[in-house]
């Protein structure tokens, strides 16, 4: 089991650990039938292209949110609760291609980070309010949101 | 079509949609985005948690609900396509997600009979930063569990 962070360590400020993940194609097709968002953008390049003007097929969305759902359910361990989070997609980022059966090839990297912007205690709940937002390796932002953690306490 | 006659959509109400929280279903999500949390994984461990099972990642509150023979993709319900027809109709063809805001209430756990209802609450036609309009709606989304409880609440913006 993982070390238990609790509402008392927490400083308003503070960094979350960040997540660096690779949306390579394979993960696409994962998540569209994980998801059961068979939306071709996401997987159909002359579809993203020719239909959406996108550049090519797009991370899903929601891929990226669970992207930060995990960046904040990773920090705050098996005793915390995410409570809220809201997300506003304001780009596209876009998979890398397979090298191999299991190897993404040469891409973007999306590194989930976060920081506490508040805490507080309401109804017997100790909260703690975040920034969350994704970066490329351009370092630039395509999604960025706001989220709510409740944390145990040591008392 | 007008503008006028979109915003009539709002309050409009999908036909909700029941089915099962499956074990397989939970983990496929968390296989997708790469989470090897133990408590999506390992049974015995998250036993010994405080939620007494396995559950499912925050979000995810099931598969098919986001799919039906009807629903090509997108939205837990028949808005989305209703959505999609009116707005084809003022000449807006695409459909991007523009953002999504949940609210998490109870953790799911394989097995729970869920029911998903979804309400279109927000249609809005803007003009856009770059010039031209851009139309903007939003659904709702409540999923409540086989004991009445309402487990989540989900508020999802497209852009047109």
């Amino acid at each position: 089991m993982k070390k238990q962070i609790y509402w008392e360590d927490v400083t308003v400020g503070q960094e979350i650990p960040t997540l660096t993940k690779i949306a390579s194609t394979l993960m696409l097709v994962k998540w569209a039938g994980a998801y059961g968002d068979f939306n071709p953008l996401h997987f159909e390049n002359e579809f993203a292209v020719k239909f959406m003007r996108m550049p090519g097929i797009i991370v899903h969305g929601t891929l990226k949110r669970q992207m930060l759902i995990q960046m904040m359910t990773d920090w705050i361990g098996d005793e915390g609760w995410l409570q809220r989070i809201s997300t506003q997609f304001r780009g596209t980022d876009f998979p890398r291609p397979m090298k191999s059966l299991a190897e993404p090839g040469d891409g973007d990297s999306i590194i989930c980070k976060g920081k506490v912007t508040a805490k507080s205690e309401k109804d017997g709940k100790h909260l703690v309010e975040c920034e969350v937002w994704m970066e490329n390796s351009k370092g630039e932002v395509n999604t960025s949101g706001t989220a709510t953690v409740i944390l145990p306490t040591k008392k | 079509m007008t503008a006028e006659s979109l915003t009539a959509l709002i309050g409009t109400k999908g036909k909700p949609i029941v089915f099962t929280m499956e074990r397989t279903a939970l983990r496929k999500i968390a296989d997708a985005v790469g989470d090897r949390n133990p408590l999506y994984w390992d049974d015995e461990y998250a036993a010994r948690s405080k939620y007494g099972s396995v559950i499912a990642p925050p979000d995810f509150y099931g598969w098919p609900a986001k799919w039906g023979p009807d629903l090509p993709f997108m939205n837990s319900s028949d808005l989305g396509g209703v959505l999609f027809a009116a707005a084809a109709k003022l000449g807006y063809f695409r459909a991007i997600n523009g953002g999504m805001e949940s609210e998490f209430f109870l953790p799911i756990r394989p097995g729970d009979t869920l029911v998903v209802s979804s309400e279109i609450i927000g249609v809005e036609e803007k003009e856009g930063k770059k010039g031209g309009k851009m139309l903007f709606s939003t659904i709702e989304t409540t999923v409540v569990n086989q004991n009445g409880d309402i487990v989540l609440k989900q508020r999802s913006n497209t852009i047109h």
